[in-house]
């Protein structure tokens, strides 16, 4: 992996919009140019993470798409606890391996990386 | 510096194309190299010129002349435009042209700052 690391930032609900496809997208682009790439959810963004969240209200799952990043040398998938407590998701039932940041380490998390690009 | 842009709404969704334009030329017009503006997500809209009332400010127009006056790639994603039904053969006529998100991570590798404008 060359180039800056891109985090790439998703804070939409994953059901409302295309945007999380969208940053799925931006994150699989990068790792095909052989960046490195993280992605980190903030507010509504970790409900991507929240189990069963897809069929429930018959959509498409956007977990695959996610859950391939990972195969492809995704750096980090991180959330935040508190937007996880926030919205009633427990850590030990996350749909997909992530570093659990606390809200105080954001600016330190974000730092660490060469460009972020916010959905 | 060098900048690229990536704007993530069409211009009547708020103010982030608007911005993202005042800030292409505040960027200018410090001396700041632009490598790229990108439009992704509803942005792809900038592949079309749609219509602009009177009392609203012609984006389409606006980043056609900074286009042409500094030379500047002004792109947006033909992946993001099919979805949304628009055609991406660049026959529609607006301010950009059809690009890819390869030719995105080419910029951000070229690039020392990145700047996401979305509502």
């Amino acid at each position: 992996m060359a180039g800056p690391h891109l985090l790439v930032v998703l804070r939409a609900d994953p059901a409302a919009s295309p945007r999380a496809v969208e940053a799925r997208d931006v994150a699989l682009a990068a790792l095909a140019f052989e960046q490195r790439a993280s992605l980190l959810l903030l507010g509504d963004g970790v409900g991507l993470l929240r189990p069963g969240q897809a069929s429930a209200i018959g959509a498409e799952d956007p977990l695959p798409g996610f859950r391939a990043l990972l195969h492809h040398g995704l750096e980090r998938l991180a959330v935040v606890a508190e937007d996880l407590a926030e919205r009633g998701i427990e850590r030990a039932d996350l749909a997909l391996p992530a570093v659990v940041l606390e809200r105080a380490g954001l600016a330190r998390f974000l730092a660490s990386h060469d460009h972020c690009v916010g959905f | 510096m060098v900048f690229s842009l990536i704007v993530l709404n069409a211009p009547w969704q708020g103010q982030a194309a608007q911005s993202a334009y005042r800030c292409a030329q505040a960027l200018l017009a410090a001396g700041h190299a632009l490598r790229q503006v990108f439009f992704y997500g509803d942005g792809a809209l900038a592949l079309v010129p749609g219509v602009t009332a009177a009392d609203q400010p012609d984006l389409d127009r606006a980043w056609r002349e900074l286009a042409t006056r500094h030379g500047i790639p002004i792109l947006a994603c033909t992946t993001a435009a099919e979805r949304r039904g628009i055609p991406v053969d660049g026959s529609a006529g607006g301010a950009a042209r059809p690009g890819t998100l390869g030719q995105l991570m080419l910029a951000l590798g070229d690039s020392e700052r990145v700047l996401t404008f979305a509502d």
